[in-house]
């Protein structure tokens, strides 16, 4: 699971004090309650299909929360049948078996339903039209691909991957472009701030282009966003060296270059 | 409600794990699917003992079956909020584990929508606390699985 979901931490705690009134925390719950009619019930003996109904009507942001309550519990988290209960819940919409032509390969369970949940959150697709699986899934892929630390691909490649893989899907050469920038820049942004990234963008601001032509050039807004990643939130990382490498290659894409890329 | 049931030849009799008979309409029984499954497999005619649910119970889910069927959308929508304000917390845990073993599919979706309500937002040592559960992690493994999900503690209510 990736780090995606930290920044939307949701709040319907309301109505809850209500409940926690009449519950008293150290009452045995396990207890004959003959007021209430009850008769020898423990409520940790709930069937697994009870817990997923109850767990996939909580939001995402719990659910890490709720896999360390106890092994079970986390097991449940790692099952085929929590996740494609998930996905059916939450995007009744996608097909069952949902197919596709392309590079990009079919997922299981658990990546549908955050390609799903990325194109939905982070791409910004609105549920009510058309939360597209494909677009979440090539972000998982781009991701997965640029993390990889033995011999990551050019990142030239990728985007060419990308755009085949639109166009596989029977976008147009104009609406893929824009969708595999949309995706780059994504996924750029929500890369966390760790060595290994600071790494990873050096190598992508040091990479000659290869010549291609349309839909394979890359789009300048991507490269942009790497040199002011770099030069912004990575500034701390840079020796004397890297930075004076690093600036070079961005005056040689970029005139004029901001003010604030300069001074080491 | 037992005795106008069993006007009807075709009733189906439930026995409770507490020993009261409870005579319902096949309709009402066939809503609930492990109960429609025992009909199929045994004749109607038979007492179908039920050793997980208890009176109290059964007949909670009976109120709920019976009063959902009412004509307009609003009218369940305020009959099933009904149902579930009448419900003390201890009664809807067992409840629960009630619906879950016999499987009434309303059921399964309008009580779990009430509970997921009732954790969210809440510390692990809470969700321990409302389930019953034994944290069966060594120390290490706790640390380590909650090493990796620290963020989630954000904004948690303690309680």
């Amino acid at each position: 699971m990736g780090s995606h979901y930290s920044y939307i931490v949701t709040s319907y705690c309301n109505s809850i004090h209500i409940f926690n009134t009449r519950f008293d925390l150290n009452n045995k719950m396990m207890s004959i309650g003959k007021e209430d009619g009850l008769t020898l019930t423990d409520i940790s003996k709930l069937p697994e299909h009870v817990l997923i109904e109850i767990f996939i009507r909580t939001s995402v942001s719990e659910w890490r929360h709720i896999s360390c309550v106890n092994k079970h519990w986390s097991f449940i988290f790692h099952s085929q049948s929590f996740w494609q209960a998930a996905l059916f819940f939450t995007y009744p919409f996608a097909l069952p078996s949902n197919t596709w032509p392309g590079p990009i390969p079919l997922p299981d369970s658990p990546k549908r339903f955050m390609a799903l949940y990325i194109s939905e959150h982070i791409l910004a697709c609105d549920p009510q039209i058309q939360v597209e699986e494909i677009v979440g899934q090539t972000y998982l892929f781009l991701k997965e691909q640029l993390q990889l630390s033995i011999m990551p691909p050019h990142s030239g490649i990728l985007h060419g991957t990308i755009i085949d893989q639109f166009i596989a899907c029977g976008k147009c050469r104009d609406i893929a472009h824009e969708l595999a920038s949309l995706i780059w820049l994504a996924v750029l942004d929500n890369l966390e701030e760790n060595q290994h990234t600071f790494y990873l963008l050096k190598r992508l601001a040091q990479e000659g282009d290869i010549f291609l032509p349309y839909p394979y050039s890359r789009s300048v807004k991507v490269q942009w966003r790497v040199f002011e990643k770099l030069f912004t939130d990575f500034r701390d990382c840079f020796n004397h060296v890297d930075y004076y490498d690093i600036l070079a290659s961005a005056k040689s894409r970029f005139h004029p270059i901001p003010s604030a890329w300069l001074g080491y | 409600m037992a005795e106008k049931a069993s006007e009807s030849s075709n009733s189906i009799s439930l026995n409770t794990v507490d020993g009261k008979i409870f005579k319902v309409s096949p309709t009402i029984a066939n809503q609930m699917q492990t109960i429609q499954s025992l009909i199929k497999a045994y004749d109607s005619s038979r007492v179908i003992s039920l050793p997980h649910v208890n009176a109290f119970h059964l007949s909670k889910i009976i109120e709920y079956l019976e009063g959902k069927s009412a004509t307009t959308v609003s009218a369940v929508k305020e009959f099933e909020a009904q149902f579930m304000k009448d419900l003390s917390l201890k009664q809807l845990k067992g409840l629960l584990i009630a619906v879950g073993y016999l499987k009434v599919n309303e059921l399964l979706e309008l009580m779990p929508k009430t509970v997921a309500k009732l954790i969210e937002n809440k510390s692990v040592e809470f969700l321990r606390k409302f389930f019953g559960i034994v944290n069966d992690f060594t120390p290490s493994e706790e640390a380590k699985i909650r090493e990796e999900i620290a963020w989630a503690f954000d904004g948690v209510d303690e309680d």
